[in-house]
């Protein structure tokens, strides 16, 4: 009920904000402050050059034996079912794989389906791989596709927004499985590149039942490396996959064991003495500088389909005000926070989609993401904009700042945004919590009560409109409760043909950006540390869903 | 024989109001485990609804302590919600961890506690203030100062130890285990050593001790017989007391080295509200803890004739 307000606010505000915001864009222009451009020349602030980043590390010579990786968190199951956290996905990433390969540039290729075809709109056919084995060598068939697809239809699953409008999976042909949508779903095709795509043994299942994917039972699947053990609270050891039967995408190294370490400075130890020959996810960034100047290996910044986001959700209070939340848009210093929360590894971020999501229609997304103003720091229009709210009888009551008191990140950002909105006249009262109840923010209508904004690091399939595709109706995430774009987004994933899906997005990037619906903060890069004497891991957030250490080996 | 029966029906009410106080405090505190479930994606109303009458999450308070109780009466502790597996084969997996860390910590402690305790004790002067000394600054470290310390000098600089892990065995077990288990028991080592000291020199001050000097037994034999023996009572207990705060120490060392064990699992377990999981290790850190009383109070018993005839 609350929402309907809101909403209605926004669409007087649209026309207003087009023009402020067409002149704020000339001032930041002639400021030159973009993050997009790389800082190589001024050396001074050591901008970080985002072009730079990487997809991929030289690949190894000879089989490094098992290899000792490295993990911040430890899945708590392995079912690929509730695989969306980033624990079991990255583990699951080598095991587990999925009916379309998800390459590092995230652009996709056949992975365990040979091709597919929509026959119509509604109807797509895959035609899945030949003499394809799970690990105790049962051939995977059509039916353990179409159990694997149809596990996520029952109500309610994870995945469940990529099987929204998915009817029935059958199969239809000793290598064929047939999926009928109620509408045409744009955003099926990536997801399938990603953990819904997983394609797990149905006999395997069956038998485990509520046991399936945990510490004791593991999985069985067709990947190139062999789930052996998973010790809990320690870790995940897998072994090459002998009898992979894809040639090209077997694994270099006898062994793979990711240690699941929770601890900062034991990460760091055990990278710097050389226990542990690799990790993911450096973090916090604070250790980043022991680890480059150990000498030990090298710290690689990947391309990456994380954003970081200041998630605006009470558009019933003074957030409802568009002024308002351009001020604070306005007050935000992007690049501060790149610098002090992500030690300058991060890059300030326009819109919501980083340019790795322009898998398709790469022009159309470039010249729009030119189009829209560079993000630089103006106090003094952020402070005229929220006088004029004020004066327009805005009550300015203070807004609240829920973040997660366990991590730094969330915390150093906190502070940012509590200053900026002071510098603008904006009162930000902060409220950490612990991890678990922030988890219950992002997910429970009830515990966003009285909270206008909090943090998030926000990904989605390798589509754009993935980004914004929560700005519908009944969408939990749809934090602010606005509507006016429902029908754009649902008509954007309706359509299949990617020019004239791109075409929808832009605009869709266009109300986001001039409503400020959320503030997108910095594109984030996945970070990976590879000791000297290996090499071959995968560098960008594809290791998320594709077997990233198939190539790991010696490094001479 | 009534003793005993007493005192067992005694250590079972301590632990009833132990995990019920725990229960409760779970219960009360703010989060429940669909936070840890959910972890940093969202769910539809729907699925969290689906979640929360899956788990049982919207009973009575009553209706899910008494379910819980139920079932380890018969010997179930149930699954753990977030890790979807039986709390008994979990704890199992991790005990052995624990176990080798407390086990191996208290002979360290024992061993380091007693014979420093003791040379300090028997001499004279400078020995004595240098025990004081380093003593006190081992007792004032935390364990995660002298744990960073240890890993930058033994695992980074010199190499001579892993950083982290358990080892795939007992022998790289024990391997693994030398630089936690220093670090966790210098603080205990140090007191038991000042526990030790003190009374040594109480019992060398004794008139006992000053007639058997008089009667010409030789040094040696005075300590041995007459020192340490008596001395001995307040070590065990000690050592005793120590085996059991070890338990929740090693909570934090198992962090830092990325130990396997029983102490972490607590921790996580609690930060995600995994009711089954917390309520099944503290059951089982209870056990321990009785376990290692009786034991203590059993050595009592061998070391002091004089407690042996007053039952």
């Amino acid at each position: 009920m609350m929402r309907n307000k809101g909403t209605r606010v926004g669409v007087v505000g649209v026309a207003v904000l087009a023009l402020l915001l067409a002149s704020c864009g000339d001032n930041g222009g002639n400021n030159g402050n973009g993050g997009d451009n790389d800082g190589g020349g001024s050396g001074a602030a050591q901008a970080f050059d985002w072009d730079a980043l990487e997809l991929t590390t030289e690949p190894g010579v000879e089989d490094a034996g098992v290899i000792e990786w490295a993990y911040n968190s430890e899945p708590h199951t392995l079912d690929p079912l509730q695989s969306f956290e980033y624990g079991p996905s990255m583990v699951l990433a080598n095991m587990c794989e999925t009916l379309l390969h998800q390459e590092d540039d995230f652009s996709t290729s056949p992975g365990l389906a040979e091709s597919w075809e929509y026959i119509d709109e509604t109807t797509l056919v895959f035609t899945i791989q030949e003499g394809v084995t799970f690990w105790n060598s049962d051939p995977m068939t059509a039916e353990d596709v179409a159990f694997s697809l149809n596990r996520h239809l029952t109500p309610d699953t994870w995945w469940g927004r990529y099987f929204a409008h998915v009817e029935s999976v059958e199969v239809t042909g000793d290598y064929e499985v047939t999926v009928h949508f109620d509408q045409p779903d744009a955003l099926f095709l990536s997801a399938m590149a990603q953990g819904p795509g997983i394609v797990t043994s149905q006999a395997a299942v069956e038998e485990a039942g509520d046991e399936y994917g945990n510490a004791e039972t593991g999985v069985e699947c067709t990947g190139p490396f062999v789930f052996e053990e998973w010790r809990s609270g320690s870790f995940v050891e897998m072994s090459r996959n002998d009898n992979y039967w894809n040639g090209d995408g077997a694994a270099l190294s006898s062994g793979l064991r990711i240690n699941f370490i929770t601890d900062e400075s034991t990460l760091a130890n055990g990278l710097t003495s050389e226990s542990l020959d690799g990790a993911y996810f450096i973090w916090p960034p604070e250790i980043m500088d022991t680890l480059e100047d150990s000498g030990v290996g090298e710290l690689i910044h990947g391309q990456s389909l994380q954003v970081w986001d200041l998630l605006l959700s009470g558009h019933e209070g003074p957030l409802g005000d568009d002024r308002v939340r351009e001020a604070l848009s306005l007050a935000m210093d992007r690049e501060g926070i790149a610098e002090a929360v992500f030690f300058s590894s991060a890059t300030p971020a326009k819109t919501h989609d980083s340019p790795e999501y322009w898998t398709y229609e790469e022009d159309v997304f470039s010249d729009a993401y030119d189009a829209f103003p560079d993000v630089a720091l103006d106090i003094d229009r952020a402070q005229e904009l929220v006088a004029e709210a004020e004066a327009d009888g805005v009550e300015m009551r203070p807004l609240q700042l829920t973040y997660s008191a366990d991590q730094p990140s969330h915390e150093a950002s906190a502070n940012l945004v509590q200053a900026a909105g002071e510098a603008i006249g904006l009162e930000v009262t902060l409220d950490g919590l612990p991890g678990t109840q922030m988890a219950e923010v992002y997910s429970v209508a009830e515990a966003q009560e009285g909270v206008d904004m909090f943090f998030g690091t926000w990904f989605g399939v390798a589509d754009p409109l993935d980004m914004y595709s929560m700005f519908v109706e009944d969408e939990v995430q749809n934090y602010p409760g606005y509507y006016d774009m429902s029908d754009l987004v649902t008509e954007a994933r309706r359509a299949l043909d990617d020019a004239e899906r791109a075409q929808l997005v832009t605009e869709i990037q266009e109300e986001f950006v001039d409503n400020n619906l959320w503030l997108p903060l910095n594109y984030v890069p996945s970070t990976l540390f590879q000791n000297n004497s290996i090499t071959g891991a995968t560098a960008s957030f594809s290791y998320m869903y594709s077997p990233w250490a198939i190539s790991i080996g010696t490094a001479e | 024989m009534r003793r005993i029966l007493l005192r067992i029906l005694l250590l079972l009410v301590v632990l009833f109001f132990s995990v019920f106080l725990v229960y409760t405090l779970l219960y009360l505190a703010p989060g429940d485990p669909i936070g840890a479930l959910l972890g940093p994606q969202s769910a539809t109303p729907g699925q969290v609804q689906l979640l929360r009458e899956q788990y049982g999450l919207d009973d009575p308070f009553f209706e899910r302590f008494s379910g819980w109780l139920w079932g380890v009466l018969q010997g179930d502790l149930g699954r753990s919600m977030v890790y979807q597996q039986s709390v008994f084969n979990m704890i199992l997996a991790r005990v052995p961890t624990t176990l080798l860390l407390v086990g191996l910590s208290t002979l360290f402690i024992v061993i380091i506690g007693f014979t420093w305790g003791t040379r300090a004790g028997i001499s004279r002067g400078a020995w004595s203030n240098v025990h004081l000394a380093i003593s006190t600054v081992l007792l004032s470290t935390p364990v995660f100062i002298t744990s960073v310390g240890l890993i930058y000098l033994f695992a980074v600089v010199l190499g001579w130890f892993p950083a982290f892990g358990s080892g795939s065995d007992l022998i790289t077990g024990i391997w693994h285990m030398v630089l936690p288990v220093i670090a966790l028991s210098l603080p205990a080592a140090a007191y038991l050593s000042r526990i030790t000291y003190s009374s040594v020199r109480g019992e060398l001050n004794r008139e006992h001790v000053e007639t058997a000097e008089s009667r010409g037994f030789s040094r040696g034999y005075i300590i041995r017989t007459h020192v340490v023996r008596n001395a001995l009572i307040p070590m065990v207990t000690v050592a005793g007391n120590s085996a059991v705060t070890l338990v929740a120490g090693s909570a934090i060392i198992e962090t830092i080295f990325a130990l396997d064990g029983v102490g972490s699992l607590l921790v996580r377990a609690i930060l995600q509200s995994d009711f089954a999981l917390a309520q099944g290790i503290l059951l089982f850190i209870a056990v321990f803890i009785v376990l290692v009383n009786a034991f203590v109070d059993t050595l009592y018993f061998v070391l002091d004739p004089r407690i042996r005839r007053a039952r």
